[in-house]
């Protein structure tokens, strides 16, 4: 084995501003180089702070053997002489170069600032905010998992992904425009690499029967994945951003998915790791009966299906193509609040592992979510009142369930959803009735129009 | 403008002042002679910034014996004068009283000072002053005009009111008049002028009828009205009260509102009330109109008020510009109003010579096209006397029917047995017919019951704080009326469920049809009216027609005229979206909460109890949340087991028993008491309306008269048709000859299992339920549909009847009643035909037999002769077809228009065996079908030479088939691109057919899209077998672009003319307009295509959001402005076409109804229709259509809106605008004479 070894700077202390995360993986890189039996000569950090900032002072060598590359310096360099790149990845195969982001947003109009217009995919060009990312990710080097990665654009996640060691990772592009990036990317990583023309969100369409480009079928994007058992740890790890059309609506049918356990979900869990909006985040995290015009029936069914965990917050500027939006005037201050939009948010949505534990089923998964937007179509309607008009004499499960007469649909919490939907289900109001039939079938109609 | 105040202290002036604002400050202050006055006087000063003059102890110096009768009026009027809120009321009410104990009445007026005012003016003040009256009485010398020509006039009315004395003040008013005329004269000639010019502008916009624009006004205004029609004048005043009080809705009170709460007061005879109403009025600044001082001169007619303030009214109401006669000419009125107005004129001011002004005499239209039809001599009457049949009805008869038909729409439903219930109905049947009664019984009390409770609520609700609600129309019918309706929409809810807003539109509209229906009984009008309807009929019946256009409506308004009915409430009663969606929804939510059905009622499971029977939900099946009242299963299965025996339809979409009401105005026509639009239109759209009063009833005659003649035809049952289609329909249907079939032979859902499918299966099945779903709600309307039909058509089995007609907006005619008529199906024209019969003649015969080939379709390209041949080749099927239909051959089932062949083989079969076929009556319709109408029109509007040859508008030896000819040119290109290589091409060889092209060429002229005539192209594509399906979709596309240019090279000059009009209105809405074009008829039409905006009713139940596209304030939407103005335009020119066959058949004396572009006559008048058809169709593209059409627009268009000449865009829009309008598409050669010879022109 030949090892190259790669000095990186003779030179004593550069001043870099690093995140503390990048650092920790690069002494992360570190170990791994010792545990391969590599040389490395030094690596120091160090905290400082001068004045306000907080900076890092770093100095390394190190070295890479052919077939894996390594992160040799992570960081700006501020004030001396060196220009050195943000990220260098320095691998026995060359990855294929990436063109500069002028360059990209000139050559394609997506990434372009856009004027109140409607987008599709937003992407992170900036290699600083990949690496990040991806540190927030967690330990990526587990080789059984899969990663999804959607829509990555130029690609410069998914360097950021290899670089952190991923070994097997599929790429669902949606937009043709990309692909010939990630193709040439696939060439040189080979195996760890796969690319598929497809939009993620539009998984399993109904429609016409016949599932066209870039729609696509859950059984054709699986076919390498070996499903696994609700209870297991998730297979697949899903990067990406949700898309940004219609965000909510995604979201929801996610949960519609989860919670019959259809469609990606038959597979196993999948760990979803999405950027969203921060108002979508505010949306799905929504404390009950505070906000009833936040607090909606997707943030219920996502706060029942999913583990929701934020992982990163990091503002709108940082992502192409950037947003601008038009004044929008607030009459009331609170509005104005309730709606702040600043930021992208990187959340971690996993299916609950106990979600099937208490007598949901697959089958029975859409009545759940009938009744849960039944219920919040009207969040300020009397809980009472609107139970009576469908399942008389309810009033004795809902006192059950420590129910006070006046609440309101809103101010009930997820869990109590599915205590009560539970309840309901035990006393046997929706057998045998209209309810059945009318929840599957709309819910299944709805499938079908996410296509 | 007049302030008048009356003001009870010091305090409350001073309270007042700041108020009223600016407009005191120019003011100046009178005050009347009374104690308090000294104390008013200092007041004034003190809060005077502009000098207040002051007039005290004027009046009192004068002795004047109306000075009396004011006092009593003012004090009276001071009582009356509640003023509005809590503790203030309470003070000045306490005040009041202490004045009354001191018998003190202190006045304020104050009275702007105008500009042009002068002193001559403040002595008039002074005088009028002396009046003393609260309407203010001020004459101009319009009146003096009026006077010196009625001097010298023949009908010296003034002067004779001189003569005469008054009752209670003899002389004094008169002298009083004369004097104050003499001072006012030359001070206020130019000021007067000027008022009346602003007068006569109001009264034109109130003809206009756009205050009802502002929703939130018809709103007040519907509540007031239904207020004052149940009789509660009082809520409807204290409600104003309360809309004034409020600063949002201040501004929506208009006179109208004022106007119909006054009327109310008229009614009561209540002059305090209506004098309060006037001050108020003044006091927000709205001017009294005419239909106010009509309200006032009824209410003193009623109170038998003479003398001074009869005659101050008037004297007011010249001064504002307004003279007698308006009121007569302008006004509605009710029941005996006219009589007490006239009586308030004659008796009250002493004018007894005064006589309402005749109606004018109705005016010539004067269309060219139509001028030899209204020619005053119509010597050379083209009649055929052997055409004059026997009269349908006797003179018995038609009172009686006509009674009939006044009772049904008075009733407003009608109960019809459904064909359905005939059949023999088994043992479960009938007992699920008692339960569904019961449960009907049970649902009635509870629902009389909820009704109740909400009418209480909803009164506490106004009542208390006198706001604007629902309450008032829940009183305008009787409780049982209601809840009837309930009863009957709980059974007619769709298994799927229903929209709420669909049911609560629905019920609303319901409400309001029998509301409307009820005021006209209650105007009194009734009877009158079912006189004129009788004696209109028996003209009618005995000389059907036979008469001149446009007798029917003149002799309908001769009648009106001798009976003295005066211009009637029209259509103007609307009530707004808004309020008939809340209505209908709190009656929807009380079926919701009441509506319980038995859980037991087919399984015993469990404890018996009720469950609800309809539940309110939303469902996500469209994009958005949409609520819908869904029924429970059982309650479905309950209805549909019991099959009801009854159907129940408004009288409004039945056919009538007599000939309709004829247009003879744009509101008045069609059913006697069901109100009928002219024009119909979605929502309220009043854009056509207002186009409509534009124009002139004069101007519309041709276009009214056409209707009239089309619903003048009588109908009556082809029993023998329709006793087999009921046959079939009972016999679950048949897919084959288009009889719907039941439900129940539709696919079941597919089960849902417990195991757990897999990912595949489950995706199969979810498409598989789908599918099931649409294909189950299809059927069930179908059948539904076809139900309605045929069991209308049973009830009126043995009557001969009439569909009244009204046109949509670009004068395309149809008949009203919607479920049952010739327009319809094949089996709707099979079941009818003709009341009238006439011997078939020399012939008729031949033209059956012809008609016969056509409905079969299969000699499409073969000449007449050729089909009159065949016809005769297969006479034996013929006959089969008609003796067994069923059991035979069945030969007729293989034609395309299967059922109106099978009766048309009995017809001929009739005829054949009849002993003399020349004589046999036949009533059977022969119709006459344009081929590839739009494009006949395009042909004609560029002469195009190829394209009318295409279209048979060339005499040809056999028709030519312009689908053909299009798949012929397509193959061309086809095999073209094929030699080159061009894979589509290659699989589509020997596949392009007539079939595959027609819809796709049929439809471009109206305007078909490349996507949409790329669907039409797949869907035909997909029921060839041999084509290889997975080109389908490449392949339509590849066809839909051929066809294109195909027709492109075909019809060029009628492709530049579509363009040009696209582009035309194209840049007009850009512009920012509607487009809005003439027919040559004179009709005008404007597409009344806006943005859509999102309109939110707001009710307990649930927020509906409406589209609204057509908010005329919204702007155009340009692309479908662009892409209907080609397909409308053409549409309205065939209406056009359509209407002159009609009024020239009808002077000629045959029978003539039309389906769009396929006309329909006897067997033995076609030739003659033919004829008329085909010269109408020259004399119509004679007229230069395009360049009145680029006239017209240029002028409408021509200058760019204020607003939008600052924006440069807008500028150069415009200006292109005006270089296309001018460039009008050229012209071909053809010679539109030729038409007359060619025999496929209609055929």
């Amino acid at each position: 084995m030949m090892a190259t070894c790669l000095y990186v700077s003779k030179c004593t202390l550069l001043q870099i501003h690093l995140g503390r995360q990048v650092c920790s993986r690069f002494l992360v890189a570190s170990k791994l180089l010792h545990g391969n039996q590599l040389h490395t000569h030094s690596l120091n950090c160090h905290r400082i702070s001068t004045s306000a900032r907080v900076r890092w002072w770093c100095s390394a060598v190190c070295a890479v053997t052919p077939r894996s590359g390594l992160l040799c310096l992570v960081g700006q360099y501020r004030h001396g002489v060196f220009l050195l790149p943000t990220r260098t990845l320095v691998s026995g195969l060359q990855l294929p170069p990436l063109p500069s982001t002028e360059e990209l947003m000139k050559k394609h109009g997506c990434l372009r600032r856009v004027f109140k217009s409607r987008i599709k995919n937003k992407y992170i060009l900036d290699p600083a905010l990949a690496a990040v990312v991806v540190d927030h990710l967690g330990d990526l080097s587990e080789n059984k998992r899969w990663i999804f990665e959607l829509n990555p654009g130029p690609g410069v996640m998914t360097r950021e992904l290899l670089a952190a060691g991923a070994s097997r990772i599929l790429i669902v592009e949606n937009d043709r425009v990309f692909l010939p990036y990630s193709m040439a990317l696939a060439k040189h990583v080979g195996e760890r690499l796969h690319v598929k023309y497809a939009d993620f969100f539009r998984i399993d369409p109904l429609g016409d029967g016949v599932v066209k480009q870039p729609a696509i079928s859950s059984v054709e994007l699986f076919n390498k994945v070996q499903p696994a058992h609700w209870k297991e740890e998730a297979v697949v790890r899903v990067v990406g951003m949700l898309s940004q059309e219609k965000e909510k609506t995604h979201l929801r049918h996610m949960c519609y998915r989860v919670l019959e356990r259809s469609s990606l979900f038959e597979y196993g869990r999948m760990e979803l790791n999405l950027f969203i909006t921060e108002k979508v985040y505010n949306m799905i995290t929504a404390p009950p009966g505070v906000d009833l015009v936040v607090y909606e029936s997707t943030s219920i069914l996502c706060q029942a299906c999913f583990d929701i965990q934020l992982l990163l917050k990091e503002p709108n500027s940082r992502f192409l193509p950037v947003q601008v939006k038009g004044k929008t005037s607030y009459k009331h201050k609170a509005n104005a609040d309730r709606f702040v939009n600043d930021h992208m948010c990187l959340v971690r949505l996993t299916p609950k592992a106990t979600l099937f534990d208490q007598g949901l089923t697959p089958q029975n998964g859409s009545q759940f979510i009938f009744l849960v937007r039944q219920l919040m179509a009207k969040p300020r309607a009397k809980l009472t009142d609107r139970m009576e008009i469908w399942v008389p004499g309810s009033l004795n499960i809902l006192s059950d369930l420590g129910l006070r007469p006046d609440m309101r649909a809103g101010d009930l919490s997820p869990t109590q959803f599915m205590k009560l939907f539970l309840l309901l289900l035990k006393s046997g109001s929706f057998h045998n009735t209209w309810w059945e039939e009318e929840a599957y079938e709309q819910i299944h109609s709805i499938n079908n129009r996410a296509a | 403008m007049t302030l008048i105040l009356r003001l009870t202290s010091v305090r409350s002036f001073r309270a007042t002042i700041p108020t009223l604002g600016p407009s005191v400050g120019l003011g100046s202050v009178w005050f009347g002679g009374c104690p308090t006055c000294n104390k008013l006087r200092t007041a004034a000063r003190y809060q005077n910034t502009v000098g207040f003059r002051t007039y005290a102890n004027v009046a009192a110096q004068k002795k004047d014996p109306r000075v009396e009768l004011y006092t009593v009026l003012s004090s009276r009027a001071q009582q009356l004068s509640k003023p509005e809120k809590g503790e203030g009321v309470r003070q000045r009410q306490k005040k009041q009283e202490i004045l009354k104990k001191r018998k003190v009445s202190s006045h304020v007026r104050l009275e702007p000072v105008m500009s042009s005012l002068h002193s001559a003016q403040q002595t008039h003040a002074q005088r009028s002053l002396s009046s003393k009256s609260n309407i203010n009485v001020y004459t101009t010398n319009e009146v003096e005009n009026k006077q010196t020509s009625q001097r010298n006039g023949s009908t010296p009315q003034w002067q004779t009111s001189h003569k005469k004395p008054f009752r209670s003040t003899p002389r004094v008013a008169e002298s009083i008049v004369e004097e104050e005329l003499d001072v006012i004269e030359e001070a206020e000639e130019e000021d007067a002028h000027e008022k009346i010019a602003r007068r006569q502008e109001e009264i034109e916009k109130m003809k206009n009828m756009e205050r009802r624009q502002n929703e939130e006004q018809a709103y007040i205004l519907s509540f007031m009205e239904a207020c004052v029609s149940i009789g509660e004048v009082d809520r409807a005043t204290r409600t104003l009260h309360h809309l004034k009080s409020q600063k949002k809705r201040r501004k929506h009170l208009n006179a109208d509102i004022y106007n119909v709460v006054m009327k109310g007061w008229a009614k009561q005879a209540n002059m305090d009330k209506i004098r309060h109403l006037f001050y108020m009025m003044t006091k927000d600044g709205l001017h009294p109109n005419l239909q106010s001082y009509a309200a006032a001169l009824e209410c003193m007619g009623r109170a038998g008020l003479t003398g001074g303030v009869p005659i101050r009214c008037v004297k007011q109401m010249y001064k504002e510009g307004f003279n007698l006669e308006d009121i007569f000419r302008d006004c509605t009125f009710q029941v005996d109003e006219q009589e007490y107005i006239l009586k308030a004129i004659q008796d009250g001011c002493g004018m007894a010579d005064f006589t309402p002004p005749l109606l004018p005499p109705p005016q010539r239209c004067t269309t060219d096209l139509v001028s030899s039809i209204y020619a005053d001599e119509s010597s050379d009457n083209h009649r055929d006397e052997s055409l004059q049949v026997q009269p349908l009805f006797t003179e018995d008869e038609v009172i009686q029917r006509c009674n009939t038909q006044l009772e049904m729409e008075t009733q407003h439903w009608l109960k019809v047995e459904s064909v359905e219930g005939q059949r023999q109905s088994s043992q479960e049947v009938l007992k699920l017919r008692e339960l569904l009664q019961t449960h009907k019984t049970m649902w009635e009390t509870g629902l009389l019951q909820a009704f109740r409770t909400l009418k209480k609520q909803m009164d506490r609700q106004s009542k208390a704080k006198g706001q604007l609600n629902i309450y008032p129309f829940l009183c305008v019918l009787e409780d049982q009326e209601y809840v009837d309706m309930m009863v009957q929409a709980i059974c007619l809810v769709a298994v799927t469920g229903d929209p709420l807003l669909i049911i609560a539109r629905d019920l609303g509209m319901k409400i309001q049809q029998k509301y409307r229906i009820k005021q006209k009984l209650q105007s009194g009008s009734v009877e009158k009216i079912g006189q004129i309807y009788q004696d209109y009929c028996s003209f009618m019946v005995n000389n059907n027609q036979g008469g001149k256009p446009g007798q029917a409506r003149e002799l309908w308004c001769q009648l009106e005229g001798e009976q003295g009915v005066g211009p009637v409430v029209g259509d103007e009663g609307a009530w707004p979206i808004n309020l008939i969606i809340n209505l209908g929804s709190l009656l929807v939510d009380a079926m919701v909460r009441e509506v319980k059905i038995d859980n037991n009622l087919f399984r015993k499971t469990s404890e018996q109890k009720l469950i609800p029977a309809l539940y309110h939900m939303y469902t996500y099946r469209n994009i958005k949340q949409v609520g819908i009242i869904k029924p429970h299963p059982m309650l479905v299965q309950l209805v549909e087991g019991a099959q009801d025996t009854n159907l129940v339809f408004d009288s409004s979409l039945l056919p009538m028993l007599m000939p309709p009401v004829p247009w003879s105005s744009i509101k008045k026509g069609g059913f006697l008491l069901s109100p009928t639009k002219l024009m119909r239109s979605n929502d309220a759209t009043l854009q056509h309306e207002l186009l409509l009063e534009k124009v002139g009833t004069s101007e519309l005659y041709p276009i009214l008269d056409s209707l009239n003649q089309l619903g003048a035809c009588a109908w009556k049952i082809n029993q023998p048709i329709l006793d087999l289609v009921i046959r079939v329909f009972n016999n679950k249907g048949s897919k084959e000859l288009d009889i719907p079939q039941p439900v129940s032979e539709a696919p079941t859902f597919p089960k849902l299992g417990t195991e757990i499918l897999t990912n595949g299966d489950k995706q199969a099945m979810r498409k598989q339920m789908a599918q099931v779903r649409k294909l189950r709600s299809e059927m069930h309307s179908l059948r539904m549909d076809m139900l309605y039909k045929l069991s209308i058509a049973n009830r009126f089995r043995h009557e001969i009847f009439y569909f009244p007609h009204n046109m949509d907006f670009r004068g395309r005619v149809y008949p009203c009643p919607p479920h049952f008529n010739h327009l319809g199906s094949d089996v709707a024209r099979s079941i009818l035909v003709f009341a009238e019969g006439h011997p078939l003649g020399e012939k008729g015969l031949d033209w059956l037999k012809i008609h016969l080939v056509n409905l079969t379709g299969f000699k499409k390209k073969n000449s007449q002769m050729e089909r009159l041949q065949y016809a005769n080749e297969i006479m034996e099927e013929i006959l089969d077809s008609a003796d067994n239909p069923m059991t035979g051959r069945k030969w007729w089932m293989t034609a395309d228009e299967s059922w109106q062949a099978l009766a048309c083989c009995m017809e001929i079969a009739s005829a054949v065996r009849s002993p003399n076929p020349q004589a046999y009556i036949s009533h059977f319709p022969v119709h006459q079908d344009g081929s590839c109408n739009g494009l006949q029109h395009y042909a004609a509007l560029g002469r195009d030479i190829t394209g009318a040859h295409q279209v048979n508008l060339m005499p040809a030896d056999s028709p030519q088939d312009v689908y053909s000819g299009v798949a012929r040119q397509v193959e061309k290109l086809r095999a073209l691109d094929a030699e080159q290589g061009v894979k589509v091409a290659q699989v589509l060889d020997g596949f392009i057919k007539r079939k595959v092209v027609k819809q796709t060429v049929m439809t471009v002229v109206y305007g078909v899209t490349r996507y949409g005539g790329r669907l039409q192209i797949q869907r035909q594509l997909k029921d060839i077998p041999d084509f290889p399906q997975d080109y389908v979709w490449e392949a339509s596309g590849y066809l839909v672009k051929k066809v294109f240019m195909s027709l492109r090279e075909i019809f060029t000059l009628a492709r530049e003319i579509q363009d040009w009009l696209t582009e035309s209105a194209r840049l007009i809405s850009h512009v920012g307009s509607a487009v809005q074009w003439v027919t040559p008829l004179g009709l005008p039409v404007v597409q009344p295509y806006h943005k859509v905006k999102n309109k939110l009713v707001r009710n307990e139940m649930q927020n509906i959001i409406l589209n609204v596209s057509s908010d005329t304030s919204e702007r155009p939407d340009i692309i479908k402005q662009k892409n209907a103005f080609p397909p409308n335009f053409i549409h309205s020119l065939d209406s056009t076409h359509m209407m002159l066959t009609s009024l020239h058949c009808q002077q000629a004396g045959i029978q003539y109804v039309s389906v769009h572009d396929c006309f329909w006559t006897h067997a033995c008048t076609v030739d003659t229709m033919n004829r008329i058809c085909r010269e109408q169709f020259v004399a119509l593209h004679n007229q230069p259509i395009l360049e009145d059409l680029s006239k017209y627009l240029l002028e409408e268009y021509g200058t760019l809106p204020s607003e939008l000449q600052t924006s440069p865009a807008a500028v150069s829009k415009h200006e292109k605008l005006m270089e296309v309008l001018v460039d009008v598409p050229p012209k071909g050669e053809f010679d539109l004479k030729r038409v007359l010879d060619s025999t496929y022109f209609f055929s």
